[in-house]
Formats: structure tokens, C-alpha cells, sequence
């Protein structure tokens, strides 16, 4: 129980740091603890179980779709939209993972799928009026608790941790099972793993079905707290690459070094940003390309494997 | 006398119009050591692939246990109770020795109690217990070859197949792993060898099947299969037409 305790402190010490911080830290708080999301669901599939995926926007978006929709058409309230977009999160992660896998497609193939098909589901959502097509759908602010929109932003603080803790906890209970000794068998080698007896198509899709349920569940918080989607900002391509950019710098395959990937350059963006004042737009990707080259040349096991070995070199 | 573990029933395996393997049968009876000996090209991996699932026969049929496996996929296989090794060492690389045997304890997807534990037995096994903290791509290979073995064990099967793990070994190091084959043995599971190293080979098989372009030539005891003459001809006409 020694991890799992380890991660109730953490978020304990978090949720008390929150109140503390001024308005813009909670608004930097919020987007790490949701960016991490992301990146940790993503690093289950792309990380654990080795199989790369260029589309993770699609979970987040469909996530963000499904419960703003059943809210602004069907008065349902977005915490149980926040089941629903698990749910279908899940479900279009598993056949996704069912249809590429199936047929033996891994890798770039497989990264390659993912890609277009969020990219398709982008478009499709762009021409369909009754998701506000391209010009995405708004969210009238009525803060109450019920329509998830706490009136604060340290709601949102705790939400989006809840949802942190959540996926942690997940990662941390794989970790411990059988399961995620088949991630790491599929991840290191697929035939290995089926001489072992490990049904490696089932293995991936598992993978797939609980990474896209868990980023589906940031769909909705983003989407009320911001109070806007559309097909862009939850199923574009930067989103995608995010994810996976946050899971390399901060550490591909290793528990949670996703999550200090995002811990360090969600809050890079924000200042390059405030800095440069909306002159010069995309400029962070030019900083997140240099600091990748600099990650791969200089610890490619990410900033947690500098981390761990800093840690291990102090004990001895 | 009791019904054979491994029955091989006129099994082919037809790549294009090569016949990698052509219509051989074999019994493997449990507490039986086989061994599975050819020159270079006799179809003696193919065949292995086919029992292990890797690759579907052609034509032909394969039962283990009495039931009929003929192109199952390997991790049914591997459930049913069918461990294997790989020719060319298949470690997890980048994950220490005692994950490797872990994954290899709780991939049948049984309920196992202490997976650690079990796991470190088996490392124990083969000798390789004081290696279970470093990274598998650390090991040398005669320790790789040990790690294969582990793994193998580690989903607890009742047939082992085993592809050259005396490959590249030197005389010392061949001994070690006789010891260990040896010792698998004992514990009442059944194993089917291929191996190039004879020393070994002939020593440890109860019986032995040999095969030449796909065929099976010869089947008997070790003594009387190298008395054989279209062994000693299979074996002798390489050496004629090239460098032994």
C-alpha cells in the first residue's frame, strides 16, 4: 500500500497548497493538473504498453463533446456527463485499439491511424450543426455546483486534481497487477510476451480502452471550466502532440514522468505567452522542439530518469 | 503404456514451393527428454515453431494432452502449458532479471499468490538469482541463455521446448545448462531439444529424432541413431560440400 499512500499525501499536500496560490498560480495549477492527465492516460498506451499514439485529442475531444452536449441539449448534468465521456472514451479507445491491432499493425501504422482518425473526427464534428460545427458550442456560465462550474477558480483547482489523482491511482494499480507486466512484456517484445502466454492483442486494446477513458475524463472539466469548445482547442492535432510531447520530455514508460513533463512546460508556454505578449504566435514550439533535441541528446529517459538517478546517486 | 503428451501427426510446412517441413510425425511422452538434431536447413526450427503456434502447418495435425492444438496461437499454447525459448535471445531488455521472470509467472494469467517469490524460485533454478537486480540487456549471454530458461519455466509448463540454448557456449558454461536440463527433468517435465552441440545432445535425450530437407530420417536411442547410416550421411555429405 506504500505507493498508493505515497499518492494520497501528494494530492493532500497539493489540495492545501491550492488556496495559497494567487489567481493566475490556481489558473497554471489547473492546466498542469489537466495537461498531466492527459499525458499520463496517454503514456499508458504510448509509454506502458509501448504502442505510440498521434491521436489522443480524439478521447479528450469526444470526452468534452459528450457531456457539453448532453448538458446544453439534454439539461444533463456534467458530472454525469463525466461517466458518459469516460465510457465513451473507452469505447472508441477499445476499437480503435480492436480494428489497427487485430490486423498486426503496430508502430508507425498504428500512430499513423490514430492520427487520422481524430483528424476525421475533427471534421465530422466542424459539419455537424448540432455540435455548434465549427464554431463549437458555449457553455452559459451559471456557477453551481451541480453544473460543475464551482464559481472559482480553487474548484476548478480541485477538480482537475480529483481528476489527477483519479488516473494516478489507475497507473498505480496497473503498475502493481498482472496487467502491467503485460504492458511491459507487449512493450518490450511481442513475441516474448506470447511465448509466455500473453494474449498480446488483448493486451493493447486494454491499453487503449483504459488510456482513452481516462483523457476522455479531462474532456469535460476543460470544457467547463473554460466555457467554450471547439473542434480545434479538444481535437487538434496540438493536443495530440501534447500529450505525447509532455510523456518524452518528462519521461517516456515511466510511471509519472509524464506529469512533471507537463509540470515543466505547461507553465513554459504560459510565460512565453505572457512574455511575448500574443506577438510572434507558436514560438513555444520552436522552445518545445529545442528542449525535445536537448531531452533526447541529454537524458533520454526523460527529466523523471534524471530525477531518479540524481536521487539514487545522493543515497550512495 | 500411457498416451503421449506430444503427438506430431504428419505435419508439413510448405513455404511457397519449399517444403520446410514434410509430412513428420513424432510421440513425446511426459518425463521424456527429446532430442531434435539436423544439419543446418532440415526444417528442425520451422518444426519447432509450428508445435510452439508461431507458425500454422500446412497440413497435418498436432495434439498435446490429447487435444488437438493444430493452430492455436501461442499464448494458448503457453496456457495449455507449452514453454519455449528463443533461438536468438528475446530478454526484456531495458527491465531488470526478476521482472522478466515475473512476467513470465503471471502471463498464463493464473491466480499466483507471491508472484515475486515464485519468480526468485526459479531464478534460483537456474542459477541466476544473484543477477535478479540488474537490467536484462546487462547479461552476458551465457546468462541471457539462463534468463530464456527461467522465463520459459516460470509459466510452469509441462513441455519444454528448447532452440540452441547451448548456441555459442563454451564447453564449462554447455555443462552448466546440462546440469539445469537436468534438473527440469527431475521435476517431471517433459523437454524437446534442438541443439547442435552432440556432446549434449546425445547425453541427455532418452530418444532422438533426426531430420534432413524437411524429412524425418531416423528416430531412436542416441547409440543407435549414430550408427545410423542415413544419419551419418545427412551429416557427412554437408561436411563434403563445404566447411563443417
Amino acid at each position: 500500500m506504500k505507493p498508493m499512500l505515497l499518492l494520497a499525501l501528494a494530492v493532500a499536500l497539493l489540495a492545501g497548497l491550492a488556496p495559497l496560490l494567487s489567481i493566475y498560480g490556481q489558473h497554471i495549477f489547473v492546466l498542469v493538473a489537466l495537461y498531466g492527465s492527459v499525458a499520463l492516460a496517454w503514456n499508458i498506451l504510448g509509454g506502458m504498453a509501448g504502442q505510440m499514439s498521434l491521436g489522443h485529442a480524439l478521447f479528450v475531444g469526444a470526452g468534452a463533446y459528450v457531456s457539453t452536449a448532453l448538458y446544453l441539449k439534454y439539461s444533463v448534468s456534467p458530472w454525469i456527463g463525466l461517466v458518459f465521456a469516460a465510457a465513451i472514451g473507452g469505447a472508441l479507445g477499445a476499437l480503435m485499439g480492436y480494428t489497427v491491432f487485430r490486423r498486426k499493425l503496430s508502430g508507425v501504422y498504428f500512430a499513423l491511424v490514430t492520427l487520422a482518425l481524430a483528424e476525421m473526427a475533427l471534421h465530422i464534428v466542424s459539419n455537424v450543426g448540432f455540435l455548434g460545427a465549427a464554431n463549437g458550442l458555449s457553455i452559459p456560465s451559471k456557477p453551481d455546483f451541480a453544473n460543475f462550474q464551482f464559481g472559482s477558480k480553487l474548484g476548478f483547482c480541485y477538480a482537475a486534481l480529483g481528476i489527477l489523482a483519479l488516473v494516478s491511482g489507475v497507473i498505480l494499480a496497473i503498475d502493481r497487477s498482472r496487467l502491467g507486466y503485460v504492458f511491459l512484456a507487449i512493450r518490450e517484445n511481442e513475441r516474448a510476451a506470447a511465448a509466455l502466454g500473453i494474449d498480446v492483442v488483448q493486451g493493447k486494446v486494454i491499453a487503449a480502452a483504459i488510456s482513452g477513458a481516462l483523457a476522455a475524463l479531462v474532456g469535460p472539466v476543460y470544457a467547463n471550466y473554460v466555457l467554450f469548445i471547439d473542434p480545434e482547442s479538444v481535437l487538434g492535432v496540438p493536443l495530440s502532440i501534447d500529450a505525447l510531447l509532455f510523456s518524452f520530455v518528462g519521461g517516456l514508460g515511466s510511471l509519472f514522468g509524464p506529469l512533471l513533463g507537463a509540470i515543466v512546460l505547461v507553465p513554459l508556454t504560459e510565460l512565453l505567452r505572457s512574455l511575448l505578449g500574443g506577438k510572434l504566435a507558436g514560438v513555444h514550439l520552436i522552445v518545445y522542439g529545442v528542449l525535445l533535441i536537448l531531452v533526447m541528446r541529454f537524458a533520454p529517459q526523460g527529466l523523471w530518469g534524471l530525477l531518479t538517478t540524481a536521487i539514487a546517486r545522493r543515497k550512495k | 503404456m500411457s498416451a503421449p503428451l506430444l503427438q506430431v501427426n504428419q505435419v508439413s510446412r510448405w513455404f511457397g514451393g519449399l517444403r520446410a517441413v514434410d509430412e513428420v510425425s513424432f510421440d513425446l511422452h511426459g518425463h521424456e527428454i527429446v532430442g531434435l538434431i539436423g544439419p543446418n536447413g532440415a526444417g528442425k526450427t520451422t518444426l519447432f515453431e509450428t508445435i510452439s503456434g508461431f507458425i500454422r502447418p500446412t497440413k497435418g495435425a498436432i495434439a498435446f494432452d490429447g487435444h488437438d492444438i493444430t493452430g492455436q496461437p501461442p499464448h494458448r499454447l503457453a496456457r495449455l502449458g507449452i514453454g519455449r525459448t528463443f533461438q536468438i535471445v528475446q530478454p526484456f531488455r531495458d527491465v531488470s532479471v526478476l521482472e522478466n521472470v515475473i512476467a513470465g509467472v503471471v502471463g498464463p494469467n493464473r491466480e499466483i499468490t507471491d508472484p515475486r517469490g515464485t519468480a526468485m524460485a526459479v531464478l534460483t533454478r537456474v542459477k541466476l538469482d544473484h543477477r535478479s537486480s540488474s537490467l536484462a540487456r546487462n547479461l552476458s549471454l551465457p546468462e541471457k541463455k539462463r534468463l530464456e530458461i527461467a522465463r520459459a519455466l516460470a509459466i510452469r509448463p509441462r513441455l519444454l521446448l528448447l532452440d540452441e540454448v547451448m548456441a555459442g557456449l563454451t564447453p564449462a558454461e554447455i555443462d552448466e545448462i546440462m546440469v539445469i536440463l537436468a534438473d527440469i527433468r527431475r521435476e517431471g517435465i517433459a523437454l524437446l531439444i534442438v541443439e547442435h552441440v552432440m556432446r549434449a545432445i546425445m547425453s541427455l535425450s532418452d530418444r532422438i529424432v533426426v531430420m534432413a530437407n524437411g524429412r524425418k530420417i531416423a528416430e531412436g536411442l542416441p547409440a543407435q541413431v549414430a550408427a545410423d547410416r542415413s544419419v551419418i550421411e545427412a551429416y557427412l555429405g554437408r561436411r563434403h560440400h563445404g566447411p563443417a
